[in-house]
């Protein structure tokens, strides 16, 4: 049962990541907590067929939709351009949160399956046998998918007229 | 750079995507996840331990009851013994058979 404590050292950072881009903010730590508690619970049901990370991220895609389906909605002002390191030198500072908060408006304003596909490939890089996993999608639906959610972010970061925004 | 009026490459936007990964958690997120999960293998710690509990109660009174039933056979078959040698059991040991037949 100690299996759980060192899947969150070694995963937790994944499923807090896919949480806050799932969700747009960084307030997520009930639903990370949520998530390894539910995988604690149904740790007898983990076969090994999966790895855990995608094991974990599939319950924390089952998290985040029941937050959404029951009407859930985040009360905190903590954005995901909060996120910075207060270190960096200011400009660098500026441009890096007009790039990401260009880029996760963008990835919030896609539909859910496609919001899914950019944060699990794009930011986690999970490969594409480990997304089908994750969503319980085939292969080729997840490449699809990909390849659609790409052109549709590329649409709304031309639409929303980002300027001269490098990330770090 | 993100240029707005031109295409965006795959491998640029995915260079943009790679580097949205956070490197950190927020600051208390590891203590509370952590003594949650703590709390809560506790609690499914002391479950099994509450079954194991009422479940010994459970085979002790079912002990106690199946003694008492063979007490019981015992003491009829030796009472219904001594009536056949006095030739005036029969009502006796048809009770007799009756509680062997029970227990």
């Amino acid at each position: 049962m100690d299996f759980i404590e060192e899947w969150y050292r070694q995963y937790g950072l994944d499923v807090f990541n896919y949480l806050t881009y799932r969700m747009g903010t960084r307030d997520v730590d009930d639903l990370v907590q949520e998530t390894f508690i539910k995988a604690l619970h149904g740790m007898s049901r983990f076969k090994g067929k999966s790895s855990p990370k995608t094991w974990l991220i599939s319950i924390a895609k089952n998290v985040a939709t029941d937050f959404h389906r029951q009407g859930g909605n985040f009360v905190s002002n903590e954005r995901l351009t909060d996120l910075e390191s207060p270190e960096q030198p200011i400009e660098r500072l500026i441009d890096a949160m007009d790039a990401r908060l260009a880029i996760s408006e963008a990835i919030r304003n896609l539909k859910a399956s496609y919001q899914e596909v950019v944060i699990l490939r794009g930011i986690l890089e999970l490969s594409v046998a480990k997304m089908a996993q994750a969503l319980g999608w085939t292969e080729s639906k997840v490449k699809v998918t990909w390849h659609r959610a790409l052109k549709e972010l590329r649409k709304h970061l031309r639409a929303g007229g980002v300027k001269h925004a490098s990330v770090r | 750079m993100l240029p707005s009026d031109e295409r965006i490459g795959e491998r640029e936007l995915m260079e943009h995507l790679k580097s949205l990964k956070l490197d950190t958690t927020n600051a208390r997120t590891d203590e509370r996840v952590l003594s949650a999960l703590r709390s809560e293998r506790n609690k499914i710690k002391r479950k099994p331990n509450m079954c194991r509990w009422v479940g010994s109660v459970m085979t002790g009174a079912a002990g106690l009851c199946i003694a008492g039933g063979l007490v019981l056979a015992l003491h009829g078959h030796t009472t219904g013994q001594s009536n056949v040698t006095t030739g005036s059991g029969g009502q006796r040991n048809s009770v007799v058979l009756h509680l062997q037949h029970h227990a």
